[in-house]
């Protein structure tokens, strides 16, 4: 037990050295000892979160994602994602090794198409959607303060 | 009511007899359908937007010209409904979505504008959840569609307003999208026929993308037969659609021809824990009724099917994540005014425009595509993915089609699912695994349970629709169901 607990704690202090790819490799090794520990009255004690995401892994995908998102949802979504993300851990079972990825199931291929002068939509047309119009142009707030 | 109802309650097939006897035209057809809209709509919220009467009765006037000069198409005056995320020159197109408040489309899908050429009726744009993304039409930021089978029950997803429409008699057929089971899995708990064929049959061009590898427009009807007219209409090779494939065939086809020694697989995993028993003995007795009519049925194994599901819940939202970027409110639909940059104005547009259940999706797909866990998630899918196409490839090599439940329970209530994503992802558990592998896969009613519809579903190979809807309709005619809705649908 006591050899769990070191590993517990060498997790936490390497961690801030390591990629994210180990970061997952690292959580899913962290799920196994939180299964084990679960077990073990004496391990309550253990500081382990059962949640794959942090409230602040949450914030940094929502900035990624250009998403807004206020506290509450910031919960919400790091439960329910943890949640979610702990099913996809079954794939982890299956050997992909030398399995080439399935972006197309037809046999997709690149497209072209001759350069031919084609009518495009016109100004007035493209512009009447945009909620702010400034005369040819479309206004939005600064880019570069 | 009785007259009313003969011109709603029927489908396509009957409509082109009746035009051409003289019994009906495609005028007094869109009447009745305006009228039991104006009737019924109020209670199934199946349509967003209803075209003006004018708007619909010259279309109808059209399609009786064409009629009179002996020009009419397999579809000429039949009453349809686009799903609203199906793009529609100078008609509003939500997709179920706040974000795209006050966009009218400057273009016609390419879909919308064969169906105007073939000469149909179009009544209006159907219900959604939001961006297709649903299993019970309950994340529509335009409030569910209730089924017509049942009060307080959903209609499934994330074509709800579609398979509604067409169950209440609002539609002869509509037009729906699927991704992971929307087409399907929403006729089968509406008790319609749901057509998703071969990725790639069908153009996608002016479909407002979600995933779009696995992204198929198709038709919800209330007859097999309908479902192969209106492909046969929508489909072709696409200029404006890359990955729309160059192939020649008549999907009505095979209808018709008996289905005696085929070979017909019943994969056991598709009998999933927390099926509903009513909905396996109905699944058993049409397999029944298809080995009475010759049918080989053999039980089978595809032990991958257990991993779909994660498959899906990775790269559906990766795509969506990465499609959904282009809704940043600057240059259609919602936006939002007095953000000190634009960094911050696109951030407040998408926080406020989108639903729960869109943001989820963004933020896993972010997630599952953001360095360090690309390889441990979306890799790690299409390697998946690949697997599962494979073992079904495998499949088709000993059999002709796969037979399962569509859906592994009938229509559940309203609210039922909504606190727990995940239960409500299991919902399309049998139809997700046809999207990955990019087959055709049909609906078709097989009774009730309950009072409530249960659904077949028919997969193919890929290119194999024909024979798809060759056994649906064998089926179809034996079992003879023709599902309608209590009258009143909703009390």
């Amino acid at each position: 037990m006591a050899r769990i607990v070191g590993r517990v704690k060498h997790i936490k202090s390497v961690r801030q050295h390591l990629t994210t790819l180990d970061i997952t490799r690292l959580r899913k090794s962290q799920m196994r000892l939180y299964r084990i520990s679960r077990c073990e009255p004496d391990f309550q004690h253990i500081e382990m979160s059962e949640e794959i995401l942090s409230a602040e892994d949450v914030r940094h995908i929502a900035r990624l994602a250009a998403l807004r998102i206020d506290d509450e949802e910031v919960q919400t979504m790091r439960r329910q994602l943890s949640d979610i993300l702990a099913h996809f851990q079954t794939l982890a079972e299956l050997d992909t090794q030398g399995v080439a990825p399935t972006g197309h199931t037809t046999d997709a291929h690149t497209v072209m198409r001759d350069d031919d002068e084609m009518p495009a939509m016109d100004r007035h047309q493209t512009l009447a959607n945009a909620p702010f119009v400034d005369g040819e142009f479309v206004r939005v707030r600064p880019v570069i303060e | 009511m009785t007259d009313s109802n003969h011109s709603i309650y029927t489908s396509a097939r009957e409509l082109q007899s009746a035009f051409r006897a003289g019994d009906a035209t495609a005028r007094q057809i869109a009447q009745a359908h305006l009228e039991r809209i104006k009737e019924i709509d109020s209670l199934t919220n199946a349509y967003l937007t209803v075209l003006d009467e004018d708007d619909v009765m010259s279309q109808a006037d059209a399609a009786d010209d064409l009629i009179q000069n002996g020009n009419a198409s397999p579809l000429t005056g039949v009453p349809f409904l686009i799903k609203d995320n199906i793009s529609t020159d100078g008609i509003r197109t939500t997709a179920g979505s706040h974000i795209l408040d006050g966009y009218i489309p400057p273009f016609d899908a390419t879909v919308v504008a064969r169906l105007k050429e073939a000469g149909v009726v179009l009544l209006g744009k159907g219900n959604l959840d939001e961006f297709a993304m649903g299993s019970s039409n309950e994340n529509s930021a335009f409030g569910p569609v209730i089924n017509p089978w049942g009060d307080n029950r959903v209609p499934g997803g994330s074509s709800g307003g579609a398979a509604a429409a067409v169950a209440a008699g609002e539609a002869v057929i509509a037009l729906g999208s699927d991704t992971g089971g929307s087409i399907r899995q929403p006729a089968s708990l509406c008790g319609v026929v749901g057509f998703k064929p071969t990725y790639g049959t069908v153009s996608r061009f002016g479909l407002i993308a979600f995933g779009s590898s696995l992204d198929q427009i198709g038709p919800i009807a209330r007859t097999v037969a309908d479902c192969a007219d209106a492909v046969n209409a929508i489909s072709g090779l696409d200029p404006l659609d890359s990955t729309s494939l160059d192939f020649d065939f008549d999907f009505a086809e095979y209808l018709g021809r008996d289905i005696k020694g085929m070979r017909i697989g019943v994969p056991k995993e598709y009998i999933v824990d927390g099926i509903e028993p009513g909905v396996r003995s109905a699944f058993e007795e049409s397999l029944g009724v298809l080995e009475g009519l010759g049918a080989d049925i053999e039980e089978t194994s595809l032990p991958l099917t257990d991993h779909a599901l994660a498959v899906y819940y990775i790269i559906a939202p990766s795509e969506a994540s990465a499609n959904l970027s282009r809704f940043d409110g600057v240059k259609y639909g919602m936006s939002v005014d007095g953000e000190p940059n634009a960094r911050e104005s696109i951030e407040a547009a998408r926080g406020s425009g989108f639903g729960p259940e869109v943001k989820r999706r963004i933020l896993i797909g972010t997630y599952a595509l953001s360095a360090g866990y690309y390889d441990a998630y979306y890799k790690k899918a299409q390697q998946v993915r690949t697997l599962i196409r494979r073992e079904f490839q495998t499949a088709f090599e000993s059999y002709d089609a796969i037979a399962t439940p569509t859906s592994p329970t009938v229509a559940f209530e309203l609210g039922e699912k909504t606190q727990d994503p995940f239960q409500m992802y299991l919902s399309d558990v049998c139809t997700i695994p046809i999207n990955i592998a990019g087959l055709p896969g049909i609906s078709v009613p097989c009774g009730l349970s309950d009072g409530l519809p249960v659904g077949l579903q028919i997969l193919a190979p890929q290119m194999g629709d024909r024979t798809a809807l060759q056994i649906a309709h064998a089926y179809e005619k034996t079992a003879n169901w023709n599902l309608t809705p209590p009258e009143p649908c909703i009390d």
